[in-house]
């Protein structure tokens, strides 16, 4: 008889080791009191977390159910936690007089193009904040060009839109 | 045999049944049948009476509370196994357990196994160290080794259980299950060597 199958006898005898009579009609009640208080006593979450444990312990390949668990996690926290896609679609900008120079670009909250010589504080190097309205009666600056590569949104189109015909209590201004 | 694992089976998915409409009786009628059998495999794992007590009720808790989630793709056996063998897996990694053997669990029964006699009639180290000790040196040999090969020791060597069936509990390949044996093997003779000739 070679080691290996010495070493299989000798491990066969742990069979013998067990537990001392009436050990599992005792279990049993023991069991009961258990699980009472852990009903008590376990949270919603852990409950919820070992129901996800559980059901992907059924899984054959328990790595692959976990990678793709947090593959899965991860993409929405991205989704989420993305800043918001673009603050220059707040700004509304409402030319009185035929055009403006509009850029969508929101690096910083902030619209990067200078305000019209025509306006207060229009000179070189002042912007527009995000979510502003700006009023503008530049007949000289071009329509509102659209960022390449970027699309527009409805709501977007709606506030670059070319009002030549402003409100009445804006024309008064 | 076929027809009485088929048989156990089918019994196995009635209380099974009886205990997903909240017939709790069905229930304790699962516990009392395979609480012997995960109580060897956590036994064997920890080698620790308290720790086993303690695991196999969360295990059987633990199935309770899921049992809505079963569905019957596996037998019911070999789904609370499979939550008994992560369950233990989990904790073994998480603490280095003391060892602590509980040597008065023995079966009078081993005193006429015909392997046992064999051995103690063959083997001086084993006549003079007597049961006892042999039962504390095996311990002791399988709580040195990984808890990954100690579970595959346990579930086929002391357990008798096909490789198919460790390999489809531990979400491993059959080969895995083979080389972890391999190796768990060969330490245990390194650990065990005064036992073999």
């Amino acid at each position: 008889m070679n080691k290996d199958e010495q070493l299989r006898r000798l491990l066969r005898l742990k069979r013998y080791e067990k537990p001392e009579e009436g050990y599992f009609e005792q279990f049993l009640e023991d069991f009961h009191t258990y699980q009472r208080k852990s009903l008590a006593t376990q949270s919603a979450t852990s409950l919820w977390l070992e129901r996800v444990q559980t059901a992907l312990s059924a899984v054959r390949r328990p790595v692959v159910a976990w990678s793709g668990i947090a593959a899965y996690a991860g993409i929405m926290i991205l989704v989420h936690a993305w800043p918001a896609p673009d603050h220059a679609a707040n700004n509304v900008i409402i030319n009185l007089g035929g055009g403006s120079t509009a850029s969508t670009s929101s690096q910083g909250g902030m619209l990067e193009t200078p305000l019209p010589p025509s306006l207060p504080g229009g000179s070189k190097g002042n912007f527009i904040p995000a979510g502003n309205t700006v009023l503008t009666s530049d007949k000289s600056s071009p329509a509102p060009a659209e960022a390449p590569g970027r699309r527009r949104t409805a709501e977007q189109s709606l506030d670059t839109r070319d009002l030549t015909s402003p409100l009445p209590s804006l024309q008064s201004n | 045999m076929a027809d009485a694992a088929l048989t156990d089976k089918q019994e196995d998915r009635v209380l099974v049944e009886r205990a997903q409409e909240g017939d709790c009786s069905a229930f304790d009628t699962l516990v009392l049948k395979y609480s012997p059998r995960l109580h060897s495999l956590i036994y064997h794992m920890t080698s620790h009476r308290e720790d086993t007590h303690d695991l196999l009720q969360e295990v059987f808790a633990r199935a309770f509370r899921n049992l809505r989630s079963f569905r019957g793709q596996s037998g019911f056996y070999t789904w609370i196994y499979t939550i008994a063998v992560n369950l233990t897996l989990n904790f073994l990694k998480k603490r280095n357990r003391r060892h602590s053997i509980s040597l008065d669990d023995i079966d009078s029964g081993v005193q006429n196994d015909g392997e046992f006699l064999e051995l103690t009639a063959t083997s001086d180290p084993v006549r003079e160290t007597g049961l006892r000790e042999l039962q504390r040196h095996l311990n002791e040999a399988l709580q040195k080794l990984s808890e990954d090969h100690r579970a595959v020791v346990t579930m086929f060597d002391i357990q008798g259980m096909p490789h198919a069936d460790i390999s489809r509990i531990l979400g491993v390949s059959e080969g895995t299950v083979r080389s972890r044996l391999h190796y768990a093997h060969k330490q245990l003779q390194s650990l065990l060597s005064d036992y073999l000739a």
